[in-house]
């Protein structure tokens, strides 16, 4: 098991390094005018010429890689290098302030976006694909089922679209403002305010992904429910409670935890389009907004930071599935 | 982003009709598989018959109007008799607008989802047969490419396509269509590793063995045949989840690019712009035409593989 | 009155499509307390559905079942789902046939017996813990105290039945209903699960119910025999009646099909001298010093090897049984010999000409085109080892295809030989697998194995997946290539019945060594190695006289006559 896991953090090193090479090397070719495309919009000559000399950017991109690997000498009085403690992922001159410092003041409205889509998603998706188990092809099932699927095909953008428009706009042409259309309140400030401000925004991310997981759940019980400890279950006289909530749960919950653990990977896509549309101002629309306007430190760490995400929560799953197995196939 | 992947592999060894024709045919019998068929044929039908229709109305695509579509105030009249479904912003037909952003969405997300399905397919094939080390190397490439933020590195290459004088170098159409394809083949390559990894074990391939036959020959008669209708499903599934990619990637204006006609864009427009407040049409209208799109083909692969698999199925 | 009896049951099966399927067709039987009533017959005999429906088990959409269920003279068809939740675990026990599928795998075997107590019972923990370790006791699983927490997983097939025999008997029920409950073990341990099973009912004075599709394992525990066939009883009675005077065909049938040890027919006792022109006696593979060793080099030192230092002759003609347990090695002995693993030692040759290497780990060996040709194989399962996208026809041409260069015509000509050899009717040619009956497609699976004329074909657990029936027809076919064509095989099966009618030599494998060798009666007659000894004497059905002369009758003191 532990070489398992030292392993799998290796690959998931190597990955890293692999996608920061290839960034790195894109946004490089990308550079028409490199030190123009990075200062602010009226800088002087004497400026870019700090930033030509800051990033080495007369140097090969090999030289300028290893520079931003090891540590450089501070920029403006930030530092400079990936490999160094704590990791620094370089200056935006644009934003006249360090990347890590731009990320990490915008984590908070994505996790919190991340974090409640998340809770609805998975409470509404089980309760939802139980219910639809229990009987295949009634009328409980028929109807979940079909919203599930309207859920399913509808885009992200699309759902943020409608929700503001029916939930704020008509709402508030009633004269009644439940939500906010835009905005974020701190969760230290007022729960309430922070709660209210992100549900609209996480029912956009959460009704796609409900209309995927409920079919992912009632799937894997409907296999569940045909196993034969089921039926031993059943022949214990256990109650049908019992044997869906414990036994056929249990069992069918690892496809969930799976898919769950990759499409939470991959929630800053859906976060981009959702801050975008909301005006949340959080690490989805930092990247665009930097990739937008060629700001490309910003463009590279928020990658980075992405990549993380994504190699932090399926390294995760790998290791809670292989846990569980663990008690199931293998000593 | 919804990029679904595959939630649990199944090969479909057991379908009721090894048969192709047969198998066709008891696809076609199924309910949902019909009204899957039908609204897909609606579609691609409007799609092609888009400049019969702009011929009749007498509206371009990206014609602007906007004496007659526009009033005073420069917000975009509603359904009328020229006008059908309305005007947008700019004074352009919104109905030939969403018939030919029709054009656009099967034109970018088939050639995707193909060009995804065959490297996805070779990718995974090999690393499931081979094992050892070709699979080493090919699930490093895989994890790579799925741990990119698809948006952000969509944005990079978008600039990247651009010259000096703000003209691109390849088409956008076609540098969508690469980048929706650069993102979605790695789903086919997890799928098909682990149906052939899984096929790799049974005792038929072990007999082909025991007979002589070479790798490939297994892998063209008895791998090959045994994953192509649960590669073929993974088709239809990715198909509106890629259509729905490149409306996203054209929706945050780095997809296809105005004045060129797409859903994305056009909902996107509608919403910055916020005139489908007062002309719902111009939101209805392209949204509408995705979402249709989008059921019909889920509705296919739902049919489809529960006429395959039939444990998963409703019945 | 009856513990259970079951009246004029009927179990019809709604079809979406086509039309209804009725799998049981008006069955009556009955059980009286501290008794055994033996349910008999093959696969789609309705026999497990039946039991199933009446206890209202059975978890199929579109089932109907009619009829009536007495237990104690309450009718189950058409009770509440809770009288039958209520009755289900206190007062009707269940054990079933696989115990690895039906225990939870995510729960430990404590809870999961827990379980059976608590679904009827409040009881405080301690009080109920304290019940499961008295019931783990019970079965014979030692140390409880150990195992109570651990989970299904890390206990072998034996001791996980023992697991679901003690959630069965938590609440002490009156009925235990076991459906193939040893069907999915090894021998040795059917033998001890059947006797924890009397002795229980002899403690308990359960009434137990017993379904099995094998008279010989029934044999030493049932007092009344039911035997079924397509949904209805084709006879029933006093054990004793319908074993020593069977009134029906088919259940004589059954019988013999179930008769174990070395058939007495002609050509065996012959001798194994001559067979197919062939002079026997003549090595044509030789296997010397074989080991395996799965897992990576480092794991080696703490993993015991699958197969240790194995030698044995093949000798032309010659039908060699591999005898073992499961885990005993015989499979990846098997897979060597037939080219398909490499061994980490020793090595295996054909007229003298080696073909294994354990120099370099491959993946896969491979074998130079000739050699390849003379060595082939059948597997356990006909449903995994054809195509099932190819017609038959392509399955049996691709050997052609790949080693002789033939007309159309001429190809025809050998397929429709090679169907024939295996006595098919060529009409088979254009149908798929899916289309074909367990034994046709083992038939087809043969016949690919005979295209290419080999010397030695390698048939891991043939037919084991076979109905009892089909399996005896198999069995003829092998022995008659035999004859025909002096092909020698090695044999490999967990069954021994099968293996003492069948084979000319007997290696018995135990823990990846041979532990003994030679002729079949002698090795049945008089074993010399404890373990084969333990071996013969779980085999099935000697109280009835089920066992055929040459295997011993000695030390039948463990089994009450």
């Amino acid at each position: 098991m532990l070489t398992y896991v030292v392993r799998r953090i290796g690959r998931s090193a190597l990955t890293l390094l692999i996608v920061l090479l290839v960034t790195f090397v894109l946004t490089r070719i990308a550079y028409r005018n490199p030190a123009a495309t990075l200062a602010p919009r009226n800088a002087d000559q004497q400026v870019m010429d700090g930033i030509t000399k800051a990033l080495r950017l007369d140097e090969p991109w090999h030289l300028q890689l290893v520079h931003y690997l090891l540590r450089g000498p501070d920029i403006q009085g930030a530092a400079v290098g990936l490999l160094h403690w704590p990791p620094a992922l370089g200056y935006s001159f644009r934003k006249q302030t360090p990347v890590t410092e731009l990320i990490l003041s915008k984590v908070p409205v994505t996790a919190s976006l991340a974090l409640g889509a998340v809770v609805i998603w998975m409470t509404f998706s089980l309760v939802t694909g139980v219910l639809s188990a229990r009987r295949p092809g009634s009328v409980t099932d028929k109807v979940i089922s079909a919203v599930a699927y309207v859920g399913l095909s509808l885009p992200t953008f699309l759902t943020g679209i409608l929700l503001s428009y029916f939930l704020f706009f008509k709402l508030a042409t009633y004269g009644i403002r439940w939500f906010p259309s835009s905005g974020y309140v701190p969760f230290r400030e007022s729960p309430f305010e922070w709660a209210r401000h992100l549900l609209l925004p996480w029912l956009a991310i959460a009704i796609a992904e409900i209309g995927i997981f409920q079919r992912v759940v009632r799937g894997s019980m409907l296999e569940v429910l045909s196993a034969d400890y089921i039926r031993t279950a059943r022949a214990k006289g256990l109650a049908e409670r019992r044997v869906y909530f414990d036994h056929a749960l249990r069992s069918a919950l690892n496809p969930v935890i799976t898919l769950g653990g990759l499409e939470l990977a991959a929630i800053l896509g859906g976060a981009i389009v959702v801050e975008t549309i909301f005006g949340l101002d959080g690490v989805g629309r930092l990247a665009i907004e930097s990739a937008l306007s060629g700001d490309y430190p910003v463009v590279i760490g928020t990658t980075l930071f992405a990549s993380v995400v994504f190699i932090l929560s399926t390294l995760t799953v790998d290791v809670v599935t292989r846990l569980r197995d663990h008690a199931s196939v293998t000593h | 982003m919804s990029d679904v992947a595959p939630a649990r592999a199944t090969l479909f060894l057991e379908a009721p009709e090894p048969e192709v024709a047969g198998l066709a045919r008891s696809v076609l019998r199924d309910r949902s598989v019909r009204i899957g068929v039908t609204v897909v044929g609606v579609v691609v039908l409007l799609a092609v018959a888009a400049p019969l229709v702009a011929a009749l109305v007498g509206h371009g695509p990206t014609e602007q109007f906007q004496s007659e579509a526009l009033d005073s105030s420069g917000v975009p009249i509603g359904p009328s008799s020229s006008f059908w479904l309305g005007a947008d912003g700019n004074g352009r037909d919104v109905l030939v607008r969403v018939l030919y952003g029709a054009r656009v969405s099967l034109l970018v997300g088939i050639p995707a989802t193909t060009i995804a399905m065959v490297i996805g397919t070779l990718v995974g094939l090999l690393a499931g047969f081979f094992g050892g080390w070709v699979d080493q190397v090919l699930s490093q490439v895989t994890d790579v490419v799925l741990s990119f933020p698809f948006v952000v590195t969509a944005l990079s290459l978008v600039a990247l396509n651009r010259t000096e004088d703000g003209s691109s170098r390849v088409s956008p159409v076609l540098l969508v269509i690469g980048i929706v394809a650069a993102f979605s083949w790695t789903y086919f390559a997890r799928l098909t590793r682990g149906l052939t990894a899984e096929l790799r074990s049974r005792p038929f391939v072990e007999a082909s063995e025991t007979i002589g036959s070479g790798s490939w020959r297994i892998i063209r008669r008895d791998v090959l045949p045994n994953i192509a209708p649960a590669v073929i499903v993974y088709w239809a599934v990715q198909l509106p989840t890629n259509i729905v990619a490149e409306a996203t990637l054209s929706f945050l204006g780095i997809g296809v690019q105005a004045p060129t006609p797409s859903w994305g864009n056009m909902i996107a427009d509608a919403q910055r712009t916020s005139l489908y407040q007062v002309q719902p049409w111009f939101l209805i209208g392209p949204a509408v035409g995705l979402v249709a799109t989008v059921v019909g083909f889920n509705a296919i692969s739902n049919g489809v593989r529960n006429v395959l698999d039939p444990h998963h199925g409703t019945r | 009155m009856s513990v259970f009896a079951v009246e004029d049951l009927r179990v019809t099966f709604r079809q979406r499509h086509g039309a209804d399927v009725e799998a049981v067709k008006g069955v009556s039987f009955a059980v009286e307390a501290g008794r055994t009533l033996a349910i008999v017959g093959e696969s789609g005999s309705g026999k497990s559905v039946s039991l199933l429906a009446a206890t209202g088990l059975l978890n199929t959409a579109g089932a109907v079942v009619q009829g009536r269920a007495l237990h104690h003279g309450t009718d189950l068809v058409g009770a509440s789902a809770e009288e039958l939740r209520r009755l289900r675990g206190s007062q009707i026990g269940f054990v079933f046939q696989d115990p690895q599928a039906n225990l939870h795998p995510l729960k430990t075997v404590g809870a999961q017996v827990a379980e059976a107590i608590t679904s009827h019972r409040r009881e405080p923990r301690r009080q109920v813990r304290a019940r499961v370790l008295e019931l783990l006791d019970e079965v014979g699983i030692r140390e409880p105290r150990r195992r109570i927490d651990d989970y299904p997983v890390q206990f072998s097939g034996g001791m996980r039945q023992r697991v679901m025999i003690a959630m069965a008997l938590a609440l002490n029920p009156g009925l235990l209903i076991a459906d193939e409950p040893t069907t999915a073990l090894d021998v040795t341990v059917q033998a001890s699960i059947l006797d924890l099973l009397r002795g229980l009912q002899r403690d308990h004075g359960t009434a137990i119910i017993f379904v099995s599709h094998d008279l010989a394992v029934v044999s030493d525990i049932a007092d009344d025999i039911v035997v079924m066939r397509g949904g209805v009883v084709v006879e029933s009675g006093d054990a004793d009646e319908v074993y020593g005077a069977p009134a029906q065909p088919y259940t004589r049938e059954l019988l013999d099909a179930a008769v174990r040890g070395p058939a007495a027919g002609p050509d065996v006792e012959a001798g194994p001298d001559t067979a197919g022109g062939a002079t026997l006696g003549d090595p044509l593979l030789q296997v010397s010093g074989v080991g395996h060793h799965y897992g990576h080099r480092r794991a080696r030192a703490d993993t015991p090897p699958a197969v240790s230092d194995v030698s044995f002759d093949l000798r032309r003609g010659e039908i060699l049984g591999l005898v073992g347990e499961s885990g005993s090695g015989k499979s990846t002995l098997g897979r060597i010999v037939a080219g398909l693993l490499d061994p980490s030692a020793g090595s295996v040759s054909i007229d003298g000409s080696t073909y294994t290497s354990t120099g370099r780990r491959r993946a896969r060996p491979r074998l130079d085109p000739r050699t390849r040709g003379r060595i082939q194989v059948v597997f356990q399962d006909p449903y995994s080892s054809l195509n099932p996208r190819r017609r038959v026809r392509d399955i049996l041409a691709e050997p052609f295809d790949l080693h002789r260069d033939l007309a159309a015509q001429e190809l025809e000509v050998e397929l429709e030989a090679l169907v024939n050899t295996v006595e098919l009717a060529p009409s088979i040619l254009n149908r798929f697998p899916a289309h074909l009956s367990g034994g046709q497609r083992q038939r087809v699976a043969v016949a690919r194995a005979l295209a290419l004329s080999p010397d030695v074909v390698v048939a891991d657990e043939a037919v084991s997946a076979l109905d009892i029936t089909t399996q005896s027809q198999i069995l003829a076919l092998i022995r008659r290539l035999r004859e025909e064509r002096g092909i020698s095989f090695l044999f490999i099966s967990h069954d021994l019945g099968v293996v003492s009618e069948l084979c000319d030599r007997v290696l018995v494998l135990n823990g990846g060594r041979v532990v003994e060798q030679g002729r079949t009666e002698q090795v049945f007659s008089a074993a010399r190695d404890p373990y084969t000894r333990l071996l013969i004497d779980s085999i099935p059905g000697k109280r009835r006289g089920l066992v055929r002369a040459g295997a011993p009758t000695g030390e039948e003191g463990r089994v009450h006559v």
